[in-house]
């Protein structure tokens, strides 16, 4: 179109929404806000399913208990301890979750966020509209890591209300020493020790994130990273691969048994945080990486 | 100038070139139809203008600025590319509520109303997703398509999956939307019919290229009329697919050589075609 036919239509149809340029109503910085996402996935059936075990389980575990009598034996464990109280049935929950529930719960929030916008055809509607890729992700990313948050945090907490209902509030008696903890103790050592499980499982959120960029199947990258975490942890049972199972990123999932012995020490915790974080920052810089230059074929 | 397209091509990973140097221009006012049987690069090049997918050479511009991934550009464009895509959790009120709030737009420049009575849906939209037809699905999809009226509405294949009555609406529907002269559409169809009947304009493409361009009145009408029509097209446009100096020239320039074997088949000329369906 010549300059002189750009006037023409620009006179005829002078209304500032038909001229060249940009759109004025539209700001890349208000694009998928975090209420939109959070809602968009809130009414998920997956979402509410998550949920639902996490408030649940720790009831039926605590039921479980309570009707068998308690366990048996005289070992020192979490699981024998269990009963003692709800700081201690809370404490076996944390126990009995780290390797694979919240694995698995915090796999389905990061890993389902952006695939399955794609298995719905929805992501190309979202890109066109247009939300800038690297804000889509950002956006996906924050919303996922809530859910996700908000689940680890819930399972421990219902724990310990479901433990206190059936075994009262007593002292936390530390496992292998049988020392008691008194409660105001024992819940600043079990925050620490949800909080470093939050940041093992940082790398299970970026592993997620980025299968989840990769295919258009939700359950591949949700099963995906579960699998590969599960695979993670046997390799970590091989004790013939000696130190080099330190940098295995569920080598160290365990390590927040050590806030609850009588004398904290933060050294595993501190080496395990490292390497988690150092995983999920390459796999969600892969992640962005690779979204930004993928031909969207969904 | 709503759209602007020029010198597209477009190579994907396991080196199939689906669009090869396809230059486009709609103007206001015009429906611009994008005819050409499948495999013929129509929706690549329709992806490729939502910035989905990343061009292996040549530009798109919309309203005066460059289209890329992402860009802010694409604000002024409404689309409609294979298919609906909306969440099945939730009804379709929710979805286009939902849309739009992601959009980042306000509520007021929706135009929710104005938008469901051109595509033609009354208040049936506060049901879930699931209890739909592909039919209504559709034309709630194309609806959201036209939420905050853009000015560039890019449609790939509406007409498919509806009924013939739905068709005659959704026709209409698209008359009224660049009837006034200030807005645009770009419609991409496998059939003639369609194309004559909707479009003011018309684009034909095959293997990639485009083939002919103009009015529908003058490519369609000739086209179908005489052999002395077809070769005025032909001499017209300069795309004959049958010259070996066009083909030899364009094979060079992209530098490749697997492009033979690349292409899907069958020997197609679009004057045949074009008899054929009529």
């Amino acid at each position: 179109m010549t300059s002189l036919d750009a006037g023409r239509s620009a006179a005829t149809h002078g209304a500032a929404t038909h001229s060249a340029g940009p759109d004025p109503g539209y700001s890349p910085a208000r694009t998928l806000p975090l209420r939109v996402e959070a809602i968009r996935q809130l009414r998920r059936r997956r979402t509410m399913l998550a949920f639902g075990i996490m408030l649940g389980l720790p009831w039926i575990l605590a039921a479980a208990f309570a009707l068998g009598g308690g366990p048996a034996g005289n070992t020192t464990g979490l699981a024998s301890l269990a009963t003692v109280g709800g700081l201690n049935f809370a404490a076996f929950s944390l126990y009995a979750s780290t390797g694979f529930l919240l694995v698995v719960a915090v796999a389905l929030f990061c890993g389902d966020t952006v695939a399955s916008e794609a298995s719905w055809s929805s992501l190309r509607y979202l890109l066109a509209a247009p939300v800038p890729r690297a804000r889509l992700l950002r956006q996906k990313l924050t919303v996922a890591l809530g859910y996700s948050l908000a689940a680890v945090v819930v399972f421990p907490a219902m724990s310990l209300a479901a433990g206190t209902a059936l075994f009262g509030w007593h002292p936390l008696r530390l496992p292998g020493s049988l020392v008691d903890l008194p409660p105001g103790t024992a819940l600043v050592r079990l925050g620490i020790a949800l909080a470093y499980i939050l940041i093992t499982l940082l790398f299970v959120a970026g592993l997620a994130f980025l299968l989840s960029v990769s295919t258009d199947s939700p359950l591949g990258a949700v099963g995906g990273a579960v699998g590969l975490a599960i695979i993670s942890s046997s390799l970590d049972a091989v004790t013939a691969l000696g130190n080099w199972r330190e940098i295995l990123p569920t080598h160290w999932q365990y390590s927040w048994l050590s806030a609850l012995q009588p004398q904290m020490s933060w050294d595993s915790m501190i080496e395990g945080a490292v390497v988690s974080t150092s995983y999920a920052v390459v796999l969600l810089a892969l992640a962005f990486r690779r979204f930004r230059h993928k031909d969207i074929v969904s | 100038m709503p759209l602007v397209i020029s010198e597209l091509a477009k190579r994907f990973n396991d080196g199939y070139l689906a669009v090869d140097g396809v230059s486009i221009r709609v103007e206001r006012g015009q429906i611009v139809g994008l005819l050409g049987p499948n495999g013929a690069g129509k929706t690549t090049t329709l992806r490729m203008l939502m910035g989905l997918l990343r061009p292996e050479a040549g530009t798109i511009t919309v309203f005066g600025q460059r289209v890329r991934p992402g860009s802010a550009a694409l604000a002024r464009l409404g689309s409609f590319v294979e298919g609906p895509g909306f969440l099945p959790h939730l009804s379709w009120r929710a979805n286009l509520d939902l849309y739009w709030r992601a959009t980042g737009r306000s509520a007021a420049t929706a135009n929710l109303t104005e938008v469901l009575e051109i595509a033609g849906l009354g208040a049936a939209i506060d049901r879930p997703v699931r209890t739909y037809s592909r039919g209504m699905s559709q034309r709630l999809a194309i609806a959201q398509a036209m939420l905050g009226l853009p000015d560039l509405l890019v449609l790939d294949e509406p007409m498919n999956g509806l009924d013939p009555p739905q068709i005659r609406e959704m026709r209409d529907a698209l008359l009224r939307y660049a009837g006034d002269g200030r807005r645009a559409v770009i419609v991409s169809s496998h059939l003639l019919g369609e194309v004559e009947q909707t479009c003011t304009h018309v684009v034909i493409m095959g293997r990639g290229r485009r083939l002919a361009a103009g009015s529908v009145s003058d490519i369609i009408g000739q086209a179908g009329a005489s052999s002395s029509g077809r070769r005025r097209l032909t001499g017209r446009y300069r795309c004959s697919p049958a010259s070996p100096v066009s083909t030899a020239s364009r094979r060079t320039r992209t530098g490749s050589s697997s492009t033979r074997t690349a292409c899907p088949p069958p020997m197609w000329s679009p004057h045949s075609w074009v008899r054929a369906s009529r």
